[in-house]
């Protein structure tokens, strides 16, 4: 009976995911409709700064770009930052931002693919991209020495490789050399695509990223690439777990006063614009909607990249919800027997984890506690989440067991049973069913608060459908796909609790359960 | 069996033991009782140390139990418990509940737990209850299986603290039915409670508890019908007593009167009877003892039995020896007989007030 209504809710469940689906998609129509509209030459909605007089202007996070704004119009409304370039051309589209800065490689194949948007026509400024080492780093002139005795032709045919529009010769070489000298870490932006960005498999590539493949072939290193938020590249390499950094990161004044730079090729910043609305080309609903699945999950074979982070995501979910289960009884039992040392410690924890706001928790894991120790992000993330979830259970745990009456400790003393043992075989039992519903909720958060460990460079399922939404510039179909895939997540973990509860059910046991292995004369 | 000395248990505020010493033996089946209050649980629990004893030492079998870091397990094997609210395990059925400890404490198998229990159920009249969970019960059979559950670790002695107190009324039958054929199989046995008939029947020793200690220990006989203090007397009738004092001429005759209808409205006092109570008061003090005494020293005390039903009128006051009805202002003498059933006159030569005059008031 039980589980008849729990399939019954789950599939109620999912038919509520579909109505969203189904509500969503008028704009899904919309945004597939201008994506088609083909008019050869797009005209920008703004076409010199002074129309930018009161607009907003967005860039990524940790881009100092304002002043260089400012300086050409100096009444631009607001400025707005995005994590990445993907909810930055999104947001352009439907119009909460008017304009977005970038380099010129990045917004040039944005505008290419995507006729929704165009190019500013003037150019902000010339600058340089460089890799970004921590300051006073002495092994810089290595590489730049290295970098130095890379050929103008070489650069030149990198370049038209990663920018060009032949997807096919996107491949990066083999790191086949012998790497005597070790191996580094680099930390590289992963959505920012052609200069860095996640291919079909999750790999690191772009056009900075052969660039230090080209060096660490000369100085004879193997190079490790860890994917993440632009924004978190700097603190990474700030805190020595990556050599140096790459995302198409420009060399500015100010960046170089905080990092130490090898400018290795020149850049322009440039603006991208909405383009004015052109005759819309109406599409069949079925044809947008199958175009989008293609692109989201076939294309690249990038349904692979969906269950790695599926897999990531589950791994993190499991391992803490297992180790944090653990880590709150452990510290359950030692409190329980009143010693004031575990009790202040374990409050003071509490007081810690419970303040935080998590993903402030897992940087400062990663970036401080862990910054020296080669454990990865997975790991940092599973220690964070069992903190979290061991929080959790040790207050559900503490709740449960209030609730079970003094008289049932009573009885058992008086009847000469131990304290450990009153707890396990008395109260235990008694508050474990007590608290397993909430402690469904608290699995169901937790898959949910899993979805930012993309900061600390994770490529969970969320971090996916950034990297395919980035590549794409597709916004809604990857956003729905991976909210569709966290409630049939959730479903599950949510079937599997109510197996658990039924089986751990002390009242659904059968009577020849409770008598085995008694002759029982009726 | 069982040996306390100067026990005393004491908490922030209050102390329910003060200096109890007393010893059980075996075969004793011993009621306690006594006004709320005055420790009869706590006596019951430091005894298996429920809880830990302020001061004071309790031997078991020759063996101290008090003093020790950690509670003497084993000891508490030795006593059953069963409890005002029951207490079953409520994540088991009811013959887990009696077979857990003996196959846990006792090491016995899980099929000779399970026939031992079966018989302790059948004794109780609860077998067909076997596979029920304790929240399927009612009160009455919940406390039977209790009762089954502390038999099943053959205990030496069983402890019972109020077990008929959360009942319905209806039930406690069924579970006094139990403990008296209980009480005739010689298990030494202690029982909190209120049921005054009921530990007359089964008891052969009775506590009666109060300020603090055992304050009289006898057989049923002694204590129910020749107590020997006077405040063991009052609980065993149930006597509601109030006390008025009267120092001057001047007193506040008014405000007694109230008192006085207070108390017969709060102890449902007929209001034909409070009204007599009133005259005997207005006519005796009043009419005849203030008149008479230059320096008034007068008390009354107000007796109402639950259990006769019965009020009693005693005034002692000063003076040289007079009976009031007898020699007193005709008029109110006659009122006063009109409300008196039986008067009882006598002259104590030592006391301060040494005229006491003693009415039952008429029903």
């Amino acid at each position: 009976m039980k589980t008849e209504r729990t399939r019954r809710v789950s599939w109620k469940l999912i038919g509520m995911v579909l109505l969203l689906i189904l509500c969503m998609l008028p704009g899904q129509i919309l945004v597939a409709a201008e994506e088609q509209s083909t008019a050869q030459t797009k005209i920008p909605e703004y076409t010199s700064f002074s129309d930018l007089k009161g607009k907003t202007v967005s860039m990524l996070t940790g881009a100092p770009f304002e002043e260089l704004v400012r300086s050409k119009e100096p009444e631009v409304g607001a400025f707005t930052y995005f994590n990445n370039m993907s909810d930055i051309i999104l947001a352009l589209k439907s119009g909460k931002t008017d304009a977005c800065l970038n380099n010129n490689a990045i917004a040039e194949l944005a505008a290419n693919r995507d006729d929704a948007i165009v190019l500013f026509p003037e150019a902000l400024q010339e600058g340089v991209f460089g890799f970004a080492f921590a300051k006073g780093d002495e092994s810089r002139k290595d590489w730049q020495a290295a970098y130095d005795t890379i050929s103008e032709e070489t650069k030149k045919e990198l370049w038209e490789k990663w920018t060009g529009s032949d997807d096919a010769k996107k491949v990066l070489p083999k790191q086949d050399w012998p790497g005597t000298n070790g191996t580094v870490r680099v930390a590289a932006c992963d959505t920012l695509e052609p200069m860095s960005y996640a291919g079909a498999g999750g790999e690191i590539k772009g056009f900075d990223i052969e660039m230090i493949l080209t060096m660490a072939k000369k100085l004879d290193v193997h190079v490790e690439f860890v994917g993440m938020e632009f924004s978190a590249i700097l603190a990474y390499v700030q805190s020595g777990k990556a050599l140096f950094g790459a995302g198409s990161i420009i060399a500015t004044a100010e960046r170089k006063e905080a990092m130490d730079f090898i400018d290795y090729y020149p850049a322009s910043f440039v603006l991208v614009v909405r383009a004015v609305k052109g005759q819309v080309q109406k599409e069949a609903f079925w044809d947008s909607v199958k175009k989008s699945f293609e692109k989201t999950f076939i294309q690249e074979e990038r349904w692979k990249m969906f269950l790695q982070g599926i897999g990531t995501t589950l791994l993190i979910t499991v391992l803490s919800i297992l180790l944090g289960t653990a880590l709150g009884f452990g510290v359950f039992l030692l409190c329980r027997g009143g010693n004031p040392l575990a009790n202040g410690l374990t409050r003071l924890c509490l007081w810690l984890v419970q303040g935080m706001p998590m993903v402030v928790l897992l940087m400062i894991l990663y970036y401080l506690v862990f910054a020296s120790v080669a454990i990865g992000g997975v790991t940092v993330a599973v220690v964070g989440f069992s903190l979290t979830f061991g929080a959790a259970v040790f207050g559900l745990l503490k709740m449960g067991v209030d609730t079970v009456d003094k008289g049932q400790y009573e009885a058992a003393y008086a009847l000469g049973h131990s304290d450990r043992h009153t707890f396990f075989r008395i109260i235990l039992p008694q508050a474990t069913p007590r608290v397993l519903p909430a402690y469904q909720g608290e699995i169901t958060s937790l898959i949910k608060a899993t979805a930012i460990v993309g900061y600390i460079a994770v490529q969970d399922l969320t971090k996916i459908g950034d990297l395919v939404r980035s590549r794409t510039l597709e916004a809604f179909f990857p956003l729905i796909a991976i909210t569709v895939i966290y409630f049939v997540l959730e479903s599950l973990f949510a079937l599997l609790m109510k197996q658990i509860m039924i089986r751990t059910d002390p009242k659904k046991r059968s009577r020849e359960e409770i008598m085995r292995g008694v002759k029982v004369h009726e | 069996m069982i040996k306390i000395e100067h026990l005393q248990k004491k908490y922030e505020g209050t102390t329910p033991l003060k200096d109890v010493s007393v010893e059980i033996h075996d075969g004793d089946v011993i009621s306690v009782i006594g006004p709320s209050g005055t420790g009869k649980s706590t006596l019951l629990r430091c005894i298996n140390l429920l809880e830990k004893p302020t001061a004071g030492r309790i031997w078991v079998d020759g063996e101290e139990i008090t003093g020790r870091k950690k509670p003497a397990l084993a000891v508490r094997r030795k006593m059953g418990m069963v409890f005002q609210s029951f207490n079953l395990f409520g994540h088991m059925t009811v013959i887990e509940n009696i077979m857990l400890s003996p196959m846990d404490l006792l090491g016995q198998s899980k099929q000779a737990a399970y026939e031992e229990g079966m018989r302790l159920l059948r004794m109780v009249g609860l077998a067909e209850k076997a596979f029920a969970y304790p929240d399927e019960l009612s009160g009455g059979q919940k406390q039977r299986v209790a009762i089954a559950r502390a038999l099943a670790m053959d205990p030496d002695i069983i402890l019972f603290d109020e077990p008929t107190s959360a009942l319905d009324p209806t039930m406690v039958g069924e579970v006094q039915t139990v403990i008296r054929e209980l009480a005739k199989t010689g298990k030494t046995m202690m029982i909190v409670t209120h049921e005054m008939r009921f530990a007359k029947a089964i008891s052969n020793r009775v506590f009666f508890m109060d300020e603090g200690g055992i304050y009289e220990d006898g057989t049923p006989e002694q204590v129910f019908e020749h107590p020997i203090k006077e405040k063991t007397r009052r609980f065993i009738q149930r006597l509601k007593v109030m006390e008025l004092e009267i120092h001057s001429a001047d007193y506040d005759f008014v405000g007694m009167e109230n008192k006085i209808a207070g108390y017969c409205e709060k102890n449902r006092i007929s209001p034909k009877v409070a009204g007599r109570v009133q005259l005997i008061f207005e006519e005796l003090v009043q009419q005849i003892l203030i008149s008479r005494l230059s320096t008034p020293d007068i008390r009354v005390m107000i007796e109402y039995s639950e259990e006769k039903g019965r009020v009693t009128f005693t005034a002692r006051y000063n003076g040289e020896p007079f009976d009031a009805i007898l020699e007193g202002d005709t008029l109110s003498a006659d009122i006063l007989k009109s409300a008196v059933e039986e008067k009882e006159y006598r002259y104590l030569e030592e006391e301060e007030c040494p005229n006491e005059l003693k009415l039952k008031v008429k029903d």
